[in-house]
């Protein structure tokens, strides 16, 4: 009878710990709209009816039609009424096409029957001016990290100025292919390349600083627009996000194999829908200058189809964007969506709820880009030509 | 000559009779704070020590900030947390003095707990607007607390034992009339209710492996005064408060073992020294020296390895210590001067020198270490951290002139600069306020006033860990600036006293982590982690007391708005978490019987903010994606808790000088869970809804004390 009451008294107040309610006031149905103004480039409009998440006014969907969205440039209105609005799922997207320069204001508003009409502006920042890049290989013997680069800008980075940069790796392998037909040897390349990530700079003592900003990064479209939920249709890479304060005066390094990562910290967390992308996370623990494993060579029937692997070599493409800052804020609050477990605990900020669209929700900011030259690797040097005896012993044994 | 002498006299006196509290006589307090009309700030609420000790006290504790927390004007934030947001303020922005001297960290057990052991107290002022000149450093509020004197001529004390911590407090002469002391010890005992716990598991694991761990926390007051002569005398202050987590584990097999560690400790120490003196009937002042520190170190070891002959050695070995300190010393002079009848001059200036220091100290070693990073045998070791030193000198004048037709102003002017080694800033901050005397019951008053806060407490939480950490200004994170004005009327018909003031204060230069979420706030190059922005609050507050003997009844009703902007966080304004709209107090006192007393304060407000997705975008196959439209969107349900306290003093011997106290505390008496935090949830019907989770039940706890 006592260890009844007590659990009686233990369930009633585990029971009366959960209280629900209502919070059906707190909004009303609302436009989603993403776009990303580029310089040189067009753009998207994304857009989404938003449903309250509590019921109030809401309905499944809100199909776009023509002359839903309007966009001024430099307070001259484009011609929009032809516009026509693709539909993904609940996500529609208009291309607006013309060649926008850094500078360029940029409004755009979409409206629909029975929600507020969403309106943001942006105004195209200047294209980065870089004048120098390096790629040095890493001589502390405790440092596992990799290869440093640095990218110089043409000046000091200023507060209020932001960055991103996306960094492809492009690997050149060279295959001589033996066959018994002449010529007998021929020279092949194979070529491949995929987007990274770069880490920090990835010493211990940054590690422990726990600066979490430094690994903050968003998938980026190459057509401008960030876009988490069209991710059948455009091809992403990683971008990381930088603040004025992650350069030093004018230049950004950092290493591009860190052995670690931010998300080595989380590895036991769900860290929820990051956003699938169509590029393959790499392992930065790898060497960088080994190339990504081959397939098997399947052992030749035929002596026609052997191929040797005689060497590697290895550039890096580096994109340097600069961000407008309400892009940046957008930015980082959807990548801190992915930790907001504490802020849903009341314990924490809630930093993950940026928006610059009035009426709505969502972004429209400012991006604009350039691309370096390819930067060999440090090892990077020309294949050498096996002996031929030698080759002809492999072909005919 | 003669004259002049007895219109000095006649100033003093009559000066004095506003302000006594500010001459050496502290006794005088209690008398004045129910003359509340007679100073000229807004937003001034004295409590005196006996005071604090009579409020409900939840696990049976007299605490000073839960008491602060029932003040109209003031949020609680998190339910049985020491947090304390003053019109509109975020929690670090309150200027807490123990004897004149900062105190850092102001709670035990992450906020549980406040620091200020009540047994010690004799009084507090607590500013909420309408700052003096003297007071700076800080933008929301300031608690200015007083220990007691001990006893010039016999010995007193009190033993009490609670349900969580013992109290002693003991004080006396040390030198009859001449010099007194008075001493206040409190500790918790989880630990040593933790030890037959621990006993019993480890025994049943045959000691393998063998548990240890325990938290305690403790705070030790100490006060020595010394009269020199009629008009001076000498005081010493001490206080030390710490807490201290620690667990381990540690198992041994016949050739291995493994050992495991954590630990944290944090806590503050403040000591000073201090000589009163009146030079004249029209003069007298306080010389002080002090030195404050607060820190605290979070840390780790592990140890696995071998055996052999007994011996035991390492085979992997980390050891992790995560720290932070502020460190203070400090001289201020502080002097009154009575020139005339219609003249009050308080003057001062103080300079004092902050050493702030974050940081982490790891070694990493053993064969199997090395074996990891290819073969260095002799392992890692290393330390970062950020150390920055700063001196702040600071003047003050304020004059509180009493003018014609009942009016008096107090006008003054503080300046202050605060200089690292990257940057010096400088803050002038004029401080005004205007009583008039409408009435014999009556009287309205208007004030303004400008703060600056040097510091930022850098912290990834709202609650108080002991991971958070207190900095300095830097270029990139500048000083924090607030204006406020506030006005009111305050009546004293008959028993009644009957106080409405409003206020509307800006805030700007304020601060706000930005990163991911983490218990560990950055160690170094911490503003990159943080965004600023501003604040705004305004409202009102009504404060109603009847007060006849053994019978007080008060009534407290807040109306507030608290808005922040912070442009990283949301590009347009936004409720602040602690905006509780409307905020209810219901405080009584009753003595209904002979050594009886019952007290009661029944808490109601407007929930707390959070931040809940607002909206869905439904996507392909009916999964959806959740926006959240703004931060703190929502909010958590209405919050109400009554507490009650029944006390039962029984004189042993019938001397008065011999009780035995018993007292019932009993927090939450109605057992309403309040929200604690929420989530997005659906009902059985497939529709969202906020769902929010209770933590805290009815506490009923016994405490019993002997005074002497």
């Amino acid at each position: 009878m006592k260890k009844f009451c007590i659990l009686f008294c233990l369930a009633a107040l585990v029971c009366s710990c959960e209280i629900p309610f209502a919070i059906d006031d707190i909004s009303d149905p609302r436009f989603l709209v993403e776009c990303v103004p580029a310089s040189g480039d067009s753009f998207y409009v994304m857009a989404a009816y938003a449903a309250p998440a509590y019921g109030k006014g809401r309905k499944d969907s809100h199909p776009f039609k023509k002359g839903d969205v309007e966009i001024t440039v430099n307070d001259k209105k484009l011609a929009t009424e032809s516009l026509q609005w693709t539909q993904n799922g609940n996500y529609y997207t208009t291309l607006v096409s013309g060649k926008f320069v850094p500078g360029d204001q940029v409004t755009v508003s979409v409206k629909g029957d029975g929600v507020h009409t969403a309106s943001g502006t942006t105004v195209i920042p200047p294209v980065p001016s870089i004048a120098s890049v390096s790629a040095t290989k890493n001589t502390d013997p405790k440092d596992t990290t990799g290869i440093k680069f640095s990218v110089k800008l043409a000046k000091p980075v200023a507060d209020g100025e932001y960055y991103g940069i996306c960094i492809s790796v492009l690997e050149e392998m060279y295959f001589v292919e033996l066959s018994m037909e002449p010529p007998f040897v021929k020279l092949d390349t194979t070529f491949y390349s995929f987007h990274t990530t770069p880490g920090q700079v990835a010493s211990m003592a940054d590690v422990n600083n726990m600066d979490l900003d430094a690994f903050a990064q968003v998938q980026y479209s190459y057509g401008g627009l960030i876009n988490r939920h069209m991710e059948e249709e455009y091809s992403y890479s990683p971008m990381v996000l930088l603040g004025s304060r992650q350069f030093t005066g004018d230049t950004y390094s950092f290493y591009l194999n860190s052995s670690f990562s931010f998300f080595d910290i989380f590895d036991d967390i769900d860290m929820g829908d990051t956003g699938d992308t169509d590029y393959e996370e790499p392992d930065y623990t790898e060497e960088p200058e080994e190339p990504e494993e081959p397939e098997e060579p399947e052992e030749p029937e035929e002596p026609e189809d052997y191929r040797i692997l005689i060497g590697t070599k290895t550039w890096y493409e580096i994109e340097v964007f600069r961000l407008s800052e309400e892009l940046y804020n957008y930015c980082k609050a959807q990548y801190l969506k992915d930790f907001d477990l504490l802020a849903n605990f009341g314990v924490s900020p809630p930093n993950f709820t940026y928006s610059n669209i009035l009426g709505g929700m969502g972004i429209v900011g400012g991006i604009s880009h350039v691309v370096t030259e390819r930067i060999p690797h440090p090892d990077n040097k020309e294949p050498e030509m096996p002996d031929l005896k030698d080759l002809l012993k492999e072909l005919f044994k | 000559m003669l004259m002049a002498a007895v219109l000095g006299a006649a100033a003093v006196g009559h000066a004095q009779e506003v302000e006594k509290r500010d001459t050496l006589d502290t006794s005088y307090v209690t008398a004045v704070k129910e003359k509340m009309r007679n100073t000229t700030q807004t937003g001034l609420m004295r409590l005196d020590g006996n005071k604090l000790r009579s409020t409900v006290a939840a696990f049976g504790t007299p605490d000073l900030i839960k008491s602060l927390q029932m003040l109209p004007g003031v949020a609680a934030g998190n339910e049985l947390m020491s947090g304390l947001y003053v019109h509109g303020g975020d929690g670090n922005d309150n200027l807490f003095l123990l004897d004149g001297v900062p105190l850092y960290n102001v709670a035990h057990f992450g906020g549980f707990f406040s620091s200020f052991n009540t047994d010690v107290v004799e009084n507090l002022d607590f500013y909420k607007s309408g700052f003096p000149a003297r007071y700076g450093g800080r933008l929301s509020s300031v608690v200015d607390v007083e220990t007691s004197e001990g006893n010039m001529q016999e010995y007193h004390g009190n033993l009490s034992l609670g349900l969580i911590d013992g109290r002693i407090q003991v004080e006396g002469p040390i030198w009859k009339d001449h010099t007194s002391f008075n001493f206040g010890l409190r500790r918790s005992w989880l630990d040593v209710i933790t030890v037959p716990a621990l006993l019993y598991v480890n025994h049943e694991n045959h000691n393998n492996p063998k548990a240890h761990g325990g938290y305690a926390m403790w705070d030790l007051n100490a006060r020595v005064t010394h009269k020199l002569s009629k008009d001076s005398k000498l005081n010493a202050n001490f206080y030390w408060g710490d807490d201290n987590i620690n667990a381990g584990l540690k198992e041994k097999e016949s050739e291995s073992f493994m050992d495991l560690g954590v630990r944290t400790t944090w806590g503050s120490l403040t000591s000073s020294v201090s000589w009163e003196a009146k030079y004249s009937p029209k003069t007298n002042g306080k010389l002080m020296a002090y030195y404050t520190r607060s820190g605290s170190d979070i840390g780790y070891t592990f140890d696995i390895g071998s055996i052999a002959d007994g011996k035991e050695k390492s085979m992997l070995y980390f050891n992790d210590d995560n720290l932070c300190s502020v460190h203070d010393a400090g001289v201020k002079y502080d002097m009154d001067w009575y020139p005339n009848s219609s003249h009050h001059v308080r003057t001062g200036a103080t300079v004092a020198w902050h050493h702030y220091a974050t940081g982490r100290k790891y070694e990493q070693r053993g064969a199997l270490f090395a074996l990891m990073n290819e073969g260095e045998p002799e392992g890692d070791k290393n330390e970062i951290g950020d150390k920055y030193s700063a001196w702040e000198p600071a003047v003050y004048m304020e004059d509180e002139i009493f003018l014609a037709y009942n009016f008096t102003v107090n006008a003054g002017v503080r300046l202050s600069l605060f200089g690292t080694n990257k940057k010096t800033w400088g803050s002038i901050e004029p401080r005004a306020a205007l009583k008039w005397m409408i009435d014999n019951d009556i009287c309205a008053k208007l004030s303004y006033t400008r703060m600056s806060q040097y510091i930022h407490l850098v912290s990834a939480m709202y609650i108080d860990l002991p991971t958070n950490s207190w900095m300095p200004s830097t270029p990139e994170a500048g000083p924090m600036v607030s204006d406020q004005i506030a006005g009111g009327l305050y009546f004293t018909p008959g028993n009644f006293k009957i106080n409405l003031e409003g206020w509307y204060k800006t805030m700007d230069g304020m601060l706000a982590y930005n990163g991911a979420n983490a218990f560990y706030p950055p160690l170094v190059n911490w503003e990159k982690s943080f965004t600023s922005g501003s604040g705004k609050s305004y409202g009102m507050e009504f404060e109603t007391t009847y007060s006849i003997p053994k019978l007080e009844l008060s009534a407290y009703y807040t109306l507030c708005w608290s808005w922040r902007q912070f442009d990283a966080y949301y590009m347009f304004p936004f409720l602040d978490r602690n905006d509780n709209r409307h905020k209810v107090n219901l405080v009584g006192n009753w003595n209904f019987a002979k050594g009886w007393f019952v007290s009661f304060n029944w808490n109601w407000h407007t929930g707390n903010r959070i931040t809940l997705p607002s909206h869905v975008v439904m996507s392909d196959g009916g999964m959806f994606d959740t926006v959240y439209e703004a931060p703190f969107n929502a909010k958590l349900p209405d919050y109400h808790r009554l507490d009650l306290s029944v006390d039962y003093k029984w004189d042993i011997v019938e001397d008065g000088r011999h009780l035995l106290c018993f007292n019932l505390s009993i927090y939450n008496v109605y057992n309403h869970m309040n929200a604690s935090f929420a989530m997005l949830d659906q009902d059985e019907k497939g529709n969202y809804r906020g769902m929010a989770y209770g933590l805290v039940p009815i506490i009923p706890t016994l405490s019993v004390s002997y005074k002497f």
